[in-house]
């Protein structure tokens, strides 16, 4: 999911879809944001996929997803915003990879 | 190994359908879900709206709204007819509705730069219209003469002329 998200954000031709949501939503340096969050999902995404520097990893993307709920999702009510319990999802199992690392969790 | 296979095998096969929700939307369009009850009531709204007959679209939008379409074309749908009779003020705000459910539809953008541009915030009709060229070169081009013609109305209902509209 972060991979394929990253790589569309990075090379997949989403940038300027990116750069149009941060935009819309206020987030600061919407460009080079873009550029970042790509970097670090496709990154991130890989890391987690091959157990390499998961703790790091994940919890940066839990951050991330963080932010997504923060200044996307919750504007949009918790009830019929259809992303939103998958996001949160996705930073428990941010936060829970986090603290044990790949070992323990394999 | 066979794990981190599988997963990437999975991701190749969902990439498609996460890729989908980057295409833009149309004014016309209804989401999945939505009551039986409000469809009627925005499609009685889209027919009222094509024939320009702004305070009866009004009053059937805001039904649709009311009866739990709360989806982004009718929220947009709605502040271009307050637009229409002169409410640029209450148009903004359902406009910016319309963006909190979904930050990247391109039509709201682009109408609430003209909603901006009617009031005389040239400025922030440009910030829209960044981001609207980000989304939709076609509706940006269209935006652009809007905005150096300082004329909202400028082919703003293109929509409405196409063969797909219902």
């Amino acid at each position: 999911m972060f991979l394929v998200h990253g790589w569309l954000k990075l090379l997949g031709g989403h940038h300027d879809l990116t750069v149009a949501l941060f935009l819309t939503v206020g987030i600061p340096l919407a460009e080079t944001a873009a550029w970042v969050v790509g970097g670090l999902e496709l990154l991130g995404g890989l890391a987690l996929l091959t157990a390499v520097l998961v703790r790091p990893a994940a919890a940066l993307l839990a951050v991330e997803m963080a932010v997504v709920i923060a200044v996307v999702r919750l504007p949009q009510g918790f009830v019929g915003a259809w992303e939103f319990e998958f996001v949160l999802l996705l930073i428990c199992l941010g936060l829970a990879l986090s603290p044990t690392g790949a070992r323990r969790m394999g | 190994m066979m794990r981190g296979l599988a997963l990437a095998c999975a991701l190749l096969i969902l990439a498609p359908w996460l890729a989908s929700g980057a295409r833009a939307a149309d004014v016309t369009e209804i989401p999945a879900g939505v009551s039986s009850e409000a469809v009627k009531a925005f499609k009685r709204g889209l027919e009222l709206h094509k024939s320009k007959e702004w305070a009866a679209a009004i009053k059937e939008y805001e039904r649709a709204v009311a009866l739990g379409g709360r989806f982004p074309e009718a929220f947009n749908n709605l502040a271009y007819c307050y637009r229409k009779i002169g409410q640029v003020d209450r148009a903004i705000e359902l406009y910016k509705i319309a963006l909190q459910l979904r930050p990247t539809f391109p039509q709201a953008h682009d109408y609430l730069a003209r909603a901006y541009l009617a009031k005389g915030d040239r400025a922030a009709a440009l910030r829209e219209y960044d981001i609207v060229r980000r989304l939709d070169a076609k509706l940006a081009h269209c935006l652009r003469v809007a905005i150096d013609r300082n004329d909202p109305d400028y082919n703003d209902m293109p929509w409405a002329s196409s063969p797909n509209s219902p």
